[in-house]
C-alpha cells in the first residue's frame, strides 16, 4: 500500500504543485491549508485508527510558519497520537526552530526553496526508515567504496580493512543506521558522550575530521560523510 | 552597542591638526599679548577652537575649549596668575567664549551626523539598484523562457522544449541565491546581530561550501585541498560556508568553463588562510581592487556592485560584512599565470582553549 502523506502548507501555488508531484510519485496525498484545518485532519485520522477504520498518515509535511500559528504545535499531537514521520519544511532564518524541532523528534527538513528531487528522496529515507521500525536495522552499508557492517562491527574502504577507534565506530554506526537522515549535534553528541556532553561541539569536530581521513578519498570534499552546516551530520544516500 | 569610546572617537578625520591649531594659537596669543586688549586676544582664541572643533568630536572639543578658556583667564584675564576674575565684564567674556565653544562642537557634530547619514542613504540606494539589478536578469529570462514554452506547450516532449525547462530551473536557482544573499546581508545590517558561534573545522567548512556551489554549477571542476592538523575556528559557520560559496560562485562566473576553481586553506602566522583561486583573464581585479578600497574605508564593495556583472555586488559585499564580524580579512591578488586568488585570513582563538584532547 502507498504511504499516505498530510501535506500542510498555505500557500495554494505551492500546495497544488507539491501535492501533484506527490500524487504522480504514488503517494496517497492529503492537503490542509492552516493549522486548524491540519488538527481536524490529524483528530479525523485518530478517530478512525482508533476504529480500525483505515491506516492514517504515514508521513507529514509541515510548513513552520501557517496562517494561524507556528507548525510545532502540531508535531507533538502528530507523534503522539499518529506515530508520523515529520519532515519539516522552513524558510532560511528559522534555522533555530528546525533545530528544536528535529532535536524533538522531527525526521528531517527541507529548506524553501526545494527542488522535487530532494522532497522525494526525503521521503524515501523516512519511508524505508518506518518500514525498519521493529525490524531488524540495515545491517550494511555501502557506497562509493565504502562499506560499513554494522553487525560485525568493520568498516572497509575498497575491500581493506580500517581501524576505527571504539567513539569513531559508535558515531559511524548511528549515522549509518539510517543513511541519508540528518542527525543533529546534541542528538549525536547525546548519543555518543551522555546528555551532560551535548554543548561540547568540539568533540564531533573532531571525531568527525578523523573519520573523514580515514573513510573518505579527500576529507576537504567528502562524499559519504556530510556537513549539514548549524545543524549535523548525514551519511550520503547510496544511489 | 555604542561604547563612551566609540562616541568620542565618532569622527573619521585624524587628531593631529586639532593639536597643531591649539598650539599655533596659543603662540600667537602669547605673542600678541603686549600689542591687544583682552577682547582681541578672547576672539583669537575663539577663532582658534572652531577651527580646532573641526577634527575633534564634540565632547573632546568642549572639554579641550573650556580647558583653554580657563588657562586664558590664569593667564590673560585680570588680576594674572590667578582664576579669580573682578570685573563682571570679564566674567561675561569668559562666559560668553565657554557658550559659543560648546555651540561650535554642537553644529559640528550635527553637520557630521547630516553627512554620515547621506552616505548611508547613498550605499542603501545603491545596494538597492543593484540588488534590483541583480534580481530583473535571471526574472526576465524565466519570464522569457516560460512564455515560449506555454506557447508550444503542446509538445511536451521536444527536445527544445526540455531544454527550456532546465534552463527556467536553472535560472530560479541561481534567483534564490541571490535572494538568500540579499536577505543575509539585510539580517546583518541590524545593529543586533547575534553571531552563532561555535568550534569549526576549515575542512569541513570548505567541503560544505564546495558540495553547494557544485549544486549550482554542474559539470564544472571545483578541486577542494585541506592540509591535515589545521586548528578549529570560533566562527559562525553558516556565515562562513555562505562567505566560501559566493567566493567560489565569482571565482566560477570568471574562469573559462574547462578552467577548474582551486578551494584551499593553510595555516597562516595567527590565523588560518582560505584561499579560493580562478584561473579566468583576471577580470576580476576590478573587483578586486574594490574590496581592497572598501576595506580601507569600511564601507561595502561598492564599485564592485555597480562595475561588474550580475550576483557579483552583493556576493561580495556579503562576504566582506560576513569577514568583518569576524575579525577577518578578506583580500583579493592576481596569481601568477592569470587569474585571482581571494583570500580569507580566519583569526585562530588562542585566548579561547583550543580543545585538542578528547577523551573516548
Amino acid at each position: 500500500m502507498s504511504a499516505r502523506i498530510l501535506l500542510v502548507e498555505d500557500d495554494p501555488d505551492l500546495r497544488r504543485t507539491l501535492s501533484d508531484a506527490l500524487d504522480a510519485a504514488g503517494y496517497q496525498v492529503t492537503t490542509s491549508a492552516s493549522l486548524e484545518d491540519a488538527r481536524r485532519e490529524v483528530a479525523i485520522a485518530i478517530a478512525k485508527r482508533l476504529g480500525k477504520q483505515q491506516h492514517s498518515f504515514d508521513i507529514v509535511l509541515l510548513d513552520l510558519n501557517l496562517p494561524d500559528g507556528r507548525g510545532e504545535t502540531l508535531l507533538r499531537q502528530l507523534r503522539d497520537g499518529l506515530a508520523t514521520s515529520v519532515l519539516v519544511i522552513s524558510a532560511t532564518h528559522e534555522e533555530g526552530r528546525k533545530i528544536q524541532l528535529l532535536d524533538e523528534g522531527a525526521d528531517d527538513y527541507l529548506v524553501k526553496p526545494f527542488s522535487m528531487a530532494e522532497l522525494l528522496a526525503r521521503l524515501r529515507v523516512t519511508e524505508r526508515h518506518r518500514r525498519q521500525l521493529g525490524m531488524p536495522a540495515e545491517l550494511v552499508y555501502e557506497n562509493n567504496g565504502l562499506k560499513i557492517d554494522l553487525q560485525s562491527q568493520t568498516v572497509s574502504r575498497d575491500g581493506q580493512l580500517l581501524h576505527l577507534t571504539r567513539k569513531e565506530m559508535l558515531l559511524l554506526g548511528l549515522l549509518a543506521r539510517q543513511p541519508g537522515r540528518v542527525y543533529t549535534h546534541h542528538q549525536l553528541l547525546n548519543e555518543a558522550w551522555g546528555a551532560e556532553f551535548v554543548e561540547h561541539t568540539h568533540y564531533l569536530r573532531i571525531y568527525m575530521a578523523q573519520l573523514r581521513t580515514k573513510i573518505e578519498r579527500n576529507p576537504a570534499d567528502p562524499a559519504i560523510l556530510l556537513t549539514e552546516t548549524g545543524v549535523g551530520y548525514r551519511l550520503k544516500q547510496p544511489a | 552597542m555604542r561604547t563612551l569610546l566609540d562616541y568620542l572617537s565618532l569622527s573619521p578625520a585624524p587628531r593631529w591638526p586639532a593639536l597643531l591649531i591649539w598650539s599655533a594659537i596659543w603662540l600667537i596669543l602669547l605673542a600678541a599679548d603686549p600689542w591687544l586688549d583682552l577682547a582681541n586676544l578672547s576672539l583669537i582664541l575663539l577663532t582658534g577652537s572652531a577651527a580646532a572643533s573641526l577634527w575633534l568630536p564634540p565632547l573632546a572639543s568642549i572639554i579641550a575649549s573650556t580647558a583653554s578658556v580657563i588657562a586664558f583667564n590664569w593667564l590673560f584675564v585680570p588680576p594674572r596668575g590667578s582664576f579669580h576674575v573682578d570685573l563682571p565684564q570679564h566674567l561675561m567674556l569668559l562666559l560668553t567664549m565657554i557658550i559659543v565653544n560648546g555651540l561650535i562642537a554642537l553644529l559640528m557634530e550635527l553637520q557630521r551626523r547630516a553627512a554620515i547619514r547621506s552616505n548611508d542613504q547613498r550605499l542603501r540606494n545603491t545596494l538597492l539598484m543593484s540588488v534590483s539589478h541583480d534580481f530583473r536578469t535571471p526574472l526576465s529570462v524565466i519570464i522569457g523562457t516560460a512564455a515560449t514554452l506555454q506557447a508550444r506547450c503542446n509538445d511536451l516532449a521536444d527536445p527544445e522544449a526540455q531544454r527550456l525547462t532546465s534552463v527556467i530551473h536553472q535560472q530560479s536557482s541561481r534567483l534564490s541565491h541571490i535572494v538568500d544573499n540579499v536577505l543575509q546581508l539585510v539580517r546583518l545590517d541590524t545593529d543586533a546581530v547575534r553571531l552563532k558561534e561555535d568550534w569549526e573545522t576549515p575542512e569541513e567548512l570548505i567541503g560544505t561550501a564546495v558540495q553547494l556551489s557544485r549544486q549550482r554549477a554542474a559539470g564544472r571542476s571545483i578541486v577542494a585541498t585541506v592540509p591535515p592538523g589545521l586548528p578549529l575556528l570560533w566562527c559562525d559557520g553558516v556565515l562562513i560556508v555562505q562567505l566560501l560559496e559566493n567566493l567560489i560562485d565569482n571565482a566560477l562566473k570568471y574562469s573559462p568553463e574547462r578552467e577548474p576553481v582551486t578551494v584551499s586553506a593553510i595555516r597562516a602566522g595567527s590565523s588560518v588562510c582560505f584561499s579560493v583561486e580562478d584561473h579566468g583573464a583576471g577580470v576580476s581585479m576590478a573587483v578586486a581592487d574594490s574590496i581592497a578600497e572598501s576595506y580601507r574605508h569600511g564601507g561595502m564593495a561598492m564599485a564592485a556592485m555597480t562595475t561588474e556583472g550580475p550576483g557579483t555586488g552583493i556576493g561580495l559585499t556579503l562576504c566582506q560584512a560576513i569577514a568583518r564580524l569576524h575579525d577577518a580579512r578578506l583580500e583579493a591578488t592576481p596569481c601568477v599565470g592569470g587569474g585571482t586568488v581571494f583570500n580569507l585570513f580566519m583569526p585562530v582563538r588562542q585566548n579561547l582553549a583550543t580543545p585538542l584532547e578528547v577523551s573516548e
